[in-house]
């Protein structure tokens, strides 16, 4: 954690004086008051600061200024107590990944029915596990209801690629 | 006040007519499902369904609407609690203690208090709407850049103290909201940032893409990587569930009331909105509780408060709307733009030109919220089931439902593409503990904090000292630069006492 933590400040750093030289190029003053590069250029300070802090809390372990537990969310939890992961958390969630970022990619040009039909198929099969009965019928029912809830209900106009009308 | 009463009453007999209850009851019915869905924010189910009021009577119409708006308050709860995924910013918060309620068994609990929240907040709102219209819009009024920027400030230290491991932290993910919010031509000079000559960032990122990719793909990709694996909870599927026992009653009672007080004033502030209202009432409730260390882990006060702070302030975003015409949110700005098609101009002249229509609308408010509690209560074991869905399962329907958000919001196979940017991000985010909601806010709130920013140090001719030398800004920013100190003190006072005891 200490290792990713520092990698995570080292980026703001990198972020904070990438924004700096962006807003270098923008005018820091207008006629009347600040120009558009005033508020971006604090903004780059104020991350380069921050990785300072974040550095040293990483380095030292620590979040000193943190008086009180976690507060939030369960991943702080995960995060605070690693386990190992295996192949059974790694393949489902390597295809869950891959086949969100192809349906990214291909949601419009194969349009609603073929692009929800292939990435539920994948999913309902081998993340969620289930039977191939199961796995036809949500691959053949999820197109149609997104399609009557979506598409007729709420009139959203969704791309219905080679079967759409 | 008879006057008053007159009208309201007037407005009832507008609102209770067959057609316009039906209206009302399809306006949250479908606000409630349109919330629900993570996504399709109040703002998209507006727009979306705004086209189709064209060829109606306006206040049918306004009616219908309005009950979408404040319907999606009560719905955007449900995916919050149920698969930690916010339907609309305003809901947010909710997700920190909601969520945690549901992963203990409590699901059914914490929709039920945040529909009586909400319930209760609604109510009080359209109550302080009918009387306080005129007064409350002239407090409003003597609010400048200098006490927004302040304002925004509060938002964000605010939740940066409260959300993620260490305020560093929190602080981060809220600059690089802000940072992201000015990418896009210069709110005030037009000029393009950071866009590296790209059409498509011209635009700048649309806060409710980044909160998809955060909120929805980067939670699922997160929670897929659970050794444990996210647990179906069970959850009792009587409505006699849902209500809180006396204990929790008590232990809500004050977050309800101290959330609709934040909320009210909170979202009659122009462009302030519910969203800053709810992470505003969390932040004081976790302030005022007994018990602080138990927030974030299912506290029933953590949802209770933000919950009923987003319907009051979502009921007092009316007031300037209709008096001023000045929207308070970026719904109500989509309404104002259906008053105007609809050939009516809201202002102090809409209640004497067209007092059916503004009178009606109140009055639809009591009855949308009583038509709320009652379909929010009975209808929670159905919400509730949605948790039996194996997560796998759960997950590939929200990615699709992400997906469909994405898309609709402009048509935009690039909104998908940055949505799931932002859950690759979300998820990188979640694994090391920054804030995703902080991102979120500095998003949506950087146009807003930018220009009071710049419109203040305008008026002072360069002088920081504005923000200190008016008296409301004053208070405010004290507040926050407290906020920011705190945990420094708190450092020192740790590292003295570890000295004395070395010594």
């Amino acid at each position: 954690m200490r290792k990713a933590d520092t990698a995570a400040a080292l980026i703001v750093a990198a972020l904070g004086v990438f924004t700096m030289y962006q807003a270098r190029r923008l005018p820091y003053s207008a006629e009347y008051g600040p120009g558009a590069g005033f508020l971006p250029l604090w903004l780059g300070i104020a991350l380069l600061l921050l990785s300072v802090v974040l550095v040293r809390n990483a380095r030292s372990g620590a979040a000193p200024e943190t008086p009180d537990p976690v507060i939030g969310d369960e991943a702080s939890v995960a995060v605070a107590q690693p386990s190992p992961l295996g192949r059974e958390i790694w393949r489902p969630w390597l295809i869950f990944f891959g086949s969100t970022v192809a349906l990214a990619f291909l949601f419009e040009p194969l349009g609603l029915w073929l692009s929800t039909a292939a990435f539920t198929f994948v999913n309902i099969r081998w993340v969620g596990d289930r039977a191939w009965p199961a796995t036809i019928l949500f691959t053949i029912l999820t197109p149609i209801a997104l399609y009557v809830g979506f598409v007729r209900l709420l009139l959203v106009p969704l791309p219905l690629g080679p079967f759409g009308s | 006040m008879i006057e008053l009463l007159e009208s309201l009453f007037r407005g009832f007999e507008v609102a209770l007519t067959p057609q316009n209850l039906l209206f009302a009851l399809i306006g949250v019915t479908a606000g409630q499902v349109i919330g629900a869905l993570p996504g399709i924010g109040t703002v998209v189910g507006v727009s979306l369904l705004l086209p189709l009021t064209f060829g109606m009577d306006p206040t049918s119409a306004i009616i219908m609407l309005a009950g979408i708006y404040y319907g999606a308050q009560y719905g955007g709860t449900i995916s919050s609690v149920l698969i930690n995924m916010p339907g609309e910013a305003a809901t947010v918060v909710t997700t920190l203690d909601g969520y945690q309620m549901a992963r203990q068994g409590r699901a059914a609990k914490a929709l039920g208090i945040a529909a009586i929240g909400s319930f209760i907040a609604g109510t009080f709102g359209v109550i302080m709407v009918t009387l306080l219209s005129p007064l409350l819009t002239t407090f409003a009024l003597r609010f400048g850049p200098p006490e927004y920027f302040a304002l925004i400030m509060l938002g964000f230290t605010s939740l940066s103290a409260v959300s993620g491991s260490s305020l560093s932290k929190g602080l981060t993910s809220v600059v690089i909201g802000l940072l992201l919010s000015t990418v896009g031509l210069d709110i005030m000079s037009g000029r393009p940032r950071f866009t590296f000559d790209q059409v498509w960032l011209l635009d700048g990122f649309s806060f409710l893409v980044a909160a998809i990719g955060l909120f929805g793909i980067g939670e699922i990709l997160d929670g897929m990587l659970d050794p444990a694996g996210r647990p179906i909870i069970e959850t009792s599927l009587r409505w006699r569930n849902s209500l809180p026992s006396s204990v929790e009653w008590l232990r809500s009672r004050g977050a309800i009331v101290r959330g609709t007080l934040i909320g009210f004033f909170v979202g009659l502030l122009p462009g302030a909105g519910s969203t800053l209202a709810s992470f505003m009432a969390y932040s004081v409730e976790r302030g005022a509780s007994h018990h602080p260390e138990e927030f974030g882990k299912g506290a029933i006060e953590g949802v209770a408060a933000p919950e009923a702070a987003n319907n009051s302030a979502s009921a007092a975003a009316m007031i300037p709307l209709l008096t001023l015409g000045i929207p308070g949110s970026g719904t109500t700005a989509v309404l104002l733009g259906g008053f105007l098609l609809w050939g009516l101009r809201p202002g102090p002249l809409l209640f004497t030109e067209h007092p059916e229509f503004a009178w009606g609308l109140i009055a639809s408010m009591y009855i949308g919220n009583l038509m709320l509690v009652v379909l929010n209560i009975f209808a929670i074991p159905l919400f509730a089931s949605m948790l039996r869905v194996p997560y796998g399962i759960q997950a590939s329907f929200v990615v699709l439902f992400a997906v469909i958000g994405a898309y609709s919001l402009d048509n935009n196979p690039v909104d998908v593409l940055i949505m799931t940017l932002f859950g690759v991000l979300g998820f990188a985010m979640k694994r090391l503990d920054y804030s995703a909601a902080g991102l979120v806010l500095g998003l949506v709130l950087g146009p807003l904090a930018e220009r009071s920013l710049r419109q203040s140090l305008t008026l002072s001719r360069g002088d920081w000292s504005i923000f200190f030398t008016r008296p409301i800004a004053g208070v405010l920013m004290v507040i926050v630069i407290a906020t920011l100190l705190w945990p420094l003190v708190g450092y020192t006072r740790r590292r003295r006492a570890s000295r004395v005891g070395a010594g």
